[in-house]
């Protein structure tokens, strides 16, 4: 079946700063890849790529097997931007109902407010509402033309917790009917709840690209928690100490670990053992040594 | 291009613009100002009322498609709001075609004020099929530089855009006669005068006074609107290179 989204090799720069270098993506129905990296490190000027406001200096975006160019995106495709700037004049509904009329079958406004419980506001002025509402607006934006692919940067940025779950399970949703997303994200929670798959960004070029699961392989190991009031014969054992007299911390073999910590002698309890969070991860394969590693990964 | 899409920035254009009164003022109220400072009390001759009447009607309609219009579009660029319009299907089309269909109607109201501030104050004379004629030839004679506005915000960062407008605009209205006769001009100016397109502008508008066609204005704004779109179109198809926004 044909990927929604194929970015084949995609290089740009600005001047002789090189930004992006062979960037490649493959995104098919009903998957979610999250786009993670650091600061600086290309997400934005890929985004910009995949919206057609940019053209790549080489390689190729094909979005529903077709070539994109530089310009409107083709219908199917919807985009929440990192920054919500509606005209602060404008209503919600007049927003919505402008984006609407440029698509051939929207769904209906109505029914996308109810949807998030949107209604009471959709009368009022985008300068009224506050930055979640506004930036929820922007979210529904982005799913009036029906879209097939959502490309969302940093969507729940500013929205409260209730609401964020109202999101995400429509997230899940568009997926389970079929949906693809790429989500820029730095909420590892979010990454962590709705996404298949991570494409890896570092100073412009894919350390990784795969499913969630290879990636924590990657770094390996599980995370350790228990509580003790004093740890004795484990120094072998990266563990930090928290408020709450916890101790925590990676290890590559859990098994042995515990075998470890029966033997050291330490009193401890409530030893839980978990596989490892995608944040964790992520900021363990950004040390220079865990990238080292990654290069030499079989992507 | 979608005519329904069209149609809604078109309306939002107007509701917008409705939300602020006092713009909507001042943009209508500023040529009429500037028709009874400078070109009410300048004759008592009918035939010379009639043309500073639709010179300056000329004039409204050029500051409006031209320099406020590029501003606008120049302001708006880059904002989250337009770069999401921008990726709609038929997104900038759209939304630049219903900017240019709202300034032309507070264009065509700015020049109806001019016309009534002309009726009240000076000996014109034109006929109500004349004044119809003369403001189909101001709004189909204003496409070029309305496309010149679209270019230059296309064109220049955000930042030079609007001030670039301002620097074209004076001399666009002065050397093209729109609010001193051309004849009147000084010679250098008058020499320099057949080379600006907004002379030709002026010379389709001014025919209506004798119901003729100048033929070789007219083929040098079809020449002029044709060299502007082509650059537009390529500024749209040009791969953006190191472009910020």
């Amino acid at each position: 079946m044909e990927a929604f989204l194929e970015v084949k090799d995609v290089s740009r720069s600005f001047g002789k700063q090189q930004v992006l270098q062979g960037v490649s993506l493959s995104i098919p129905a009903g998957r979610i890849v999250a786009l993670l990296g650091p600061n600086g490190a290309g997400k934005s000027t890929l985004n910009r790529i995949l919206r057609g406001e940019l053209a790549p200096h080489g390689g190729q975006v094909k979005v529903f097997g077709q070539a994109l160019g530089t310009g409107s995106l083709p219908e199917g495709v919807g985009i929440l931007l990192q920054q919500t700037g509606f005209p602060r004049v404008m209503k919600v509904k007049e927003a919505l109902s402008l984006t609407a009329s440029h698509f051939h079958d929207p769904l209906p406004i109505a029914e996308l407010l109810h949807s998030l419980h949107m209604k009471p506001i959709h009368h009022r002025s985008i300068g009224e509402l506050s930055g979640g509402q506004a930036r929820l607006v922007a979210f529904v934006q982005a799913l009036v033309g029906r879209p097939k692919l959502l490309l969302l940067d940093e969507p729940t940025t500013g929205i409260d917790l209730e609401t964020k779950s109202l999101v995400w399970q429509h997230l899940k949703n568009f997926r389970s009917q079929g949906g693809s997303i790429l989500l820029a994200t730095h909420d590892m929670d979010e990454a962590e709840q709705l996404c298949d798959d991570v494409l890896l960004i570092e100073q412009g070029r894919v350390r990784f690209n795969g499913d969630v699961e290879s990636f924590r392989r990657l770094v390996g190991g599980k995370l350790v928690r228990f509580r003790a009031a004093k740890l004795q014969g484990l120094e072998t054992y990266s563990l930090m100490g928290t408020t709450t007299g916890h101790f925590e911390g990676l290890v590559l073999d859990s098994d042995r670990f515990v075998k470890d910590l029966v033997q050291s002698g330490t009193g401890f309890s409530d030893l839980t053992i978990q596989k490892i969070s995608l944040g964790a991860a992520f900021v363990s394969l950004l040390n220079s040594q865990n990238l080292t590693r990654l290069q030499g990964a079989k992507l | 291009m979608k005519l329904h899409a069209v149609k809604e920035h078109y309306r939002y254009n107007l509701l917008e613009l409705s939300r602020s009164p006092l713009s909507l003022v001042l943009n209508l109220a500023l040529p009429v100002m500037v028709f009874l400072v400078f070109g009410a009390g300048k004759t008592k001759l009918p035939e010379a009322a009639n043309y500073l009447t639709l010179s300056f009607m000329t004039y409204s309609v050029l500051s409006v498609v031209f320099y406020q219009f590029g501003a606008m579009v120049a302001e708006a660029r880059g904002t989250p709001w337009v770069t999401t319009l921008r990726a709609l299907p038929h997104g900038w089309s759209s939304y630049v075609l219903a900017r240019i269909g709202s300034g032309l109607t507070i264009a065509l109201l700015a020049s109806l004020g001019i016309y009534a501030a002309a009726a009240w104050s000076t000996p014109i004379t034109l006929s109500v099929s004349q004044t119809l004629q003369a403001l189909l030839r101001i709004v189909v004679g204003s496409l070029p530089f309305a496309l010149l506005g679209v270019w230059i915000t296309l064109f220049f960062s955000r930042s030079i855009a609007v001030p670039l407008s301002q620097f074209l605009y004076f001399p666009l209205c002065y050397f093209g006669g729109l609010w001193i006769p051309y004849e009147n001009l000084p010679p250098l100016a008058q020499i320099l005068s057949p080379w600006f397109p907004t002379r030709h502008y002026g010379e389709l508008v001014w025919a209506t006074l004798d119901s003729s066609w100048p033929y070789q204005s007219l083929g040098i704004l079809c020449g002029f609107t044709a060299l502007v779109a082509a650059l537009i179109w390529r500024q749209l198809h040009a791969r953006n290179e190191n472009r910020a926004d």
